[in-house]
């Protein structure tokens, strides 16, 4: 083999020693998740606030004080919000908490029906066996219920301090991630600097893009959907409507996910299959303008990601990491793909120049 | 007591944030940093990052898209240009010189090959790091930018001189 040639292998073990390293270390993310996914929410906060952390710094204010501004100026906001939104959302989730044992009531009269019916259809099956089961199990809810209670008071505490860490951790990212960054890739081979530096750069940016974009258009989706299912009557028109811009981060499926406990909500309470199709039809506006109009500006098209490997990368990090995985999922793959491209052409195509 | 008014003064320098450390004494002697206080200079001397490099190392490689200018801090650098055969050698620079500043406009490919001629300790500024003080900091910024067009447009104006003097007697070009 010619030198040219045998450099040209070197490269390609190098470059797949570094994608087998990026792997493993996934690995360990992933089996380490429950620790790690309070930093990555603080990124993901992290890259929404920066540019306001930025744009505060450069009237003069240093960094610090810029990022305490933010914090305090998110509580007061944060706290006028509740306020004024609260007698309304308390409302909501009041009714909503009486309403909750009639439901059960409704589906079980429901089922009960049902199997009623599927009893003169099959009559092979014994007489009542299918109506025992579902009292039964509905008989049993108030108990399975009970036993989860601890648990959900434990996942409540786990919730509170994961929140508090998230709180912590956004603040000093925000406020020294520059020197952490400075003193990370401090150990970077001189050989490897040039192209770890532009590849932190290119990863900011596509993420950094990525989220903002997506929170300013989570927003507007919210507060259309609100907006729409106030206009059309339907009940908890402001839960569903925050539910809708929650479930918008996830592209694609997201937007279904959303429909559905409008839908849910339109059958049980309103009773009418016409309700039903108010809301999907407002739901079916939103995404309309949300993909036209307010899409193409807030994430515009600095992310450029095929459809089909956004729902593979949302299925896998459903799969994976949960809810969490979902949401998570489009920001990591665009980490990763920024990675791989920068990495490939930093190593195959202007490596071959190297000691040529 | 001279000595423990000396420590005490630097002490209070420290304090307020006006000592000049190594590194912002050498960022002061670039041109493209010359036009600026010490409170800037403490600002560019946080998003530069110092290198070290031993004896023939590469720092960067023509052709390879660049990410940003060096500063020699210690030690030297030889610029290398490769012909059709072999690698000529087109400059040699020294502490306070500094190189490849073109590479903080855009990411073409560098014109030569940067080695280092024993240990050399450099300091780095890129362009990443470059556009986001511009975002933080748009003054500071602009004076960098408006020193780096000014050294560039030298260079340029030295560049046509020199074309048309080849082509013609060189007379209309100085008017």
């Amino acid at each position: 083999m010619d030198p040219r040639q045998n450099l040209k292998v070197l490269n390609w073990v190098k470059l797949l020693g570094i994608y087998f390293l990026i792997i493993v270390a996934l690995s360990i993310f992933y089996i380490a998740q429950d620790i790690l996914t309070p930093f990555l929410v603080a990124f993901v906060f992290v890259y929404a606030l920066n540019p306001l952390a930025d744009k505060i710094e450069s009237w003069g204010i240093k960094r610090v004080w810029a990022v305490a501004t933010i914090f305090i100026g998110f509580t007061v906001l944060s706290g006028i919000v509740l306020g004024l939104g609260y007698e309304s959302i308390k409302a909501e989730l009041v009714l909503l908490k009486t309403q909750i044992p009639e439901y059960v009531e409704r589906i079980k009269l429901n089922l009960l029906e049902n199997a009623a019916r599927l009893e003169t259809i099959f009559t092979s099956m014994k007489k009542g066996m299918l109506r025992n089961i579902i009292t039964q199990k509905f008989a049993d809810l108030p108990t399975v219920i009970g036993e989860k209670i601890p648990y959900l008071i434990s996942s409540l505490f786990a919730l509170v301090t994961s929140a508090l860490i998230v709180f912590f951790l956004t603040f000093f990212i925000l406020k020294d991630g520059r020197k952490f960054r400075k003193s990370a890739i401090r150990v970077v081979p001189n050989q490897y600097f040039e192209t770890v530096l532009s590849l932190l750069n290119e990863i900011n940016l596509s993420v950094g893009s990525y989220v903002r974009g997506q929170l300013i258009d989570c927003t507007i989706v919210a507060v259309l959907s609100i907006i729409g299912l106030y206009l059309i009557g339907l009940k908890y028109a402001i839960i569903i409507g925050i539910i809708c811009g929650i479930t918008n981060i996830v592209p694609y499926l997201g937007p279904v996910m959303g429909m559905i406990p409008g839908i849910f909500i339109a059958f049980i309470e309103h009773n009418s299959p016409g309700m039903a199709v108010s809301v999907a039809a407002v739901m079916l506006g939103v995404q309309l303008i949300d993909n036209v109009v307010i899409s193409p500006l807030a994430v515009g098209q600095s992310v450029d990601i095929h459809p089909i490997s956004v729902i593979i990368a949302v299925t896998f990090g459903g799969a994976l990491l949960g809810i969490w995985g979902t949401l998570l999922a489009v920001p990591i793959y665009c980490a990763l793909k920024a990675t791989f491209q920068i990495l490939y052409k930093g190593i195959i195509e202007y490596g071959s120049w190297e000691k040529a | 007591m001279a000595d423990t008014a000396k420590y005490f003064f630097s002490r209070l320098r420290r304090i307020f944030g006006v000592e000049k450390s190594e590194i912002v004494q050498i960022l002061g002697k670039v041109p493209i940093f010359s036009d600026l206080n010490l409170v800037e200079l403490n600002k560019i001397e946080n998003i530069t990052h110092e290198r070290e490099y031993m004896d023939g190392e590469r720092i960067f490689q023509e052709k390879e898209p660049g990410a940003g200018m060096y500063i020699i801090w210690s030690g030297s650098i030889k610029l290398l240009k490769r012909t059709d055969s072999r690698e000529i050698e087109i400059a040699t620079m020294y502490p306070g010189d500094f190189f490849g500043e073109i590479a903080l406009l855009d990411e073409a490919p560098r014109s030569a090959s940067a080695v280092a001629v024993g240990k050399t300790k450099i300091l780095g500024f890129y362009r990443p790091d470059f556009l986001g003080l511009f975002k933080r900091d748009p003054r500071l910024g602009s004076k960098v930018l408006f020193q780096l067009s000014q050294i560039i447009a030298k260079r340029l104006r030295a560049a046509t001189e020199t074309a048309s003097e080849g082509v013609g007697d060189g007379s209309k070009a100085k008017s």
